[in-house]
């Protein structure tokens, strides 16, 4: 599966906004990704920048990237531009939510 | 052999009437949102362990005590038996899909797989048919292979993704990211998927015996007390996922240290 708009975007504008390659930069989201529990193909703009401003935050930090307080806040400020705020409907947390519901 | 039989024919009742209610309940929220996830779930809970299971229950009991191998039944066995399989069949077909829509959408494997398992489910069933198996089972052909190692098999692969994606919900839940509510739903979809498996498994051994009465009759009671406690366990988890009581709601909310509801 292709990785999310949010995704590509979030990517880029690390890249930009930092020392970090195109392929550091990616991981490096993986990585937050991954340990916030959450897919490059699914994830919507809303939730990447929690995942942001909660795991990448610490991950640049731990790389030595300079000013990784600035760097987030340009990466959510380009996912909020983005759009799109709400999860999508038919990803599984959401249809799962629904699936419970009264 | 009568406590056996008692404790599945409630067990049955119990797996059949809650399977039923979920799957309702399912298809009327699926009338509400128009979304296809529910619709497909509910038309296959209620397909398999609501319609298609009593019904095949029904044709058992039709058969009485002509052993499954024999081909002289009435034809009210043949018609239930017919319209149960069929209804069945296509419950474990929506589930595929149910499964490759939600978990899987876009991924090739996924779709291979899925219609790889819808073939031979269908290829199985009316080449069974075909060879009079409406009326002996066909137990042991090939074409009744290739029915049951999809009958056999869709449950876990349902588990599976289940508790793949019950992993990631935990580490939001952790973040605060997640209703730890859904993600409880995972796990208990995952762990009535698992028991489903475990019941269907269960309830294929008698097949292996089928030539062997004298033992078949020794361990029918003890398979057929096993098959209602793993039916009966599987459609707890799929009622307490999808018509969670406010208690178990409650006890999930305060087990979680996440905010609920409002994700």
């Amino acid at each position: 599966m292709a990785d999310s708009a949010a995704f590509q975007t979030a990517c880029g504008t690390l890249e930009k906004l930092s020392t970090l390659s195109s392929v550091e930069s990616k991981f490096a989201m993986r990585m937050a990704l991954r340990e916030a529990g959450f897919e490059a193909a699914t994830i919507a703009p809303a939730e990447l920048s929690v995942v942001v401003q909660r795991v990448l935050l610490e991950e640049l930090r731990r790389k030595h990237v300079a000013a990784p307080e600035t760097v987030c806040k340009g990466i959510t400020e380009a996912l909020t531009a983005l759009g799109g705020s709400a999860a999508a409907t038919d990803s599984p947390d959401a249809v799962f939510r629904r699936l419970g519901g009264a | 052999m009568e406590l056996s039989s008692g404790v599945q024919s409630i067990a049955t009742l119990i797996f059949v009437l809650g399977s039923t209610a979920v799957g309702v309940k399912l298809l009327l929220l699926s009338r509400r949102t128009k979304q296809v996830p529910e619709l497909l779930l509910g038309a296959s809970i209620l397909f398999c362990g609501g319609l298609g299971y009593g019904l095949l229950i029904g044709a058992m009991i039709a058969r009485g005590t002509t052993p499954m191998t024999s081909a002289d039944v009435p034809m009210l066995v043949v018609v239930l038996t017919a319209v149960g399989r069929t209804i069945h069949d296509l419950g474990v077909t929506l589930y595929l899909a149910f499964m490759v829509y939600v978990f899987r959408r876009g991924a090739t494997w996924a779709y291979v797989l899925a219609g790889a398992g819808i073939v031979l489910l269908w290829g199985g069933c009316l080449v069974g048919v075909a060879q009079g198996s409406l009326r002996t089972g066909g137990i042991g052909s090939p074409a009744w292979f290739c029915e049951y190692v999809v009958i056999w098999s869709y449950p876990v692969w349902n588990a599976i993704e289940s508790f793949r994606y019950y992993g990631l919900m935990r580490r939001r839940t952790s973040l605060g990211l997640a209703d730890p509510i859904v993600t409880n739903r995972f796990l208990l979809w995952g762990t009535g998927s698992v028991f489903a498996a475990l019941a269907i498994w269960t309830a294929s051994i008698p097949f292996a015996f089928m030539s062997d009465a004298p033992r078949l009759l020794v361990i029918l009671p003890t398979i057929q007390i096993v098959t209602a406690i793993l039916g009966v366990i599987s459609v707890s988890c799929s009622l307490l996922a999808f018509l969670p009581p406010t208690w178990y709601r409650r006890r999930i909310l305060a087990l979680g240290s996440a905010p609920a509801e409002a994700h």
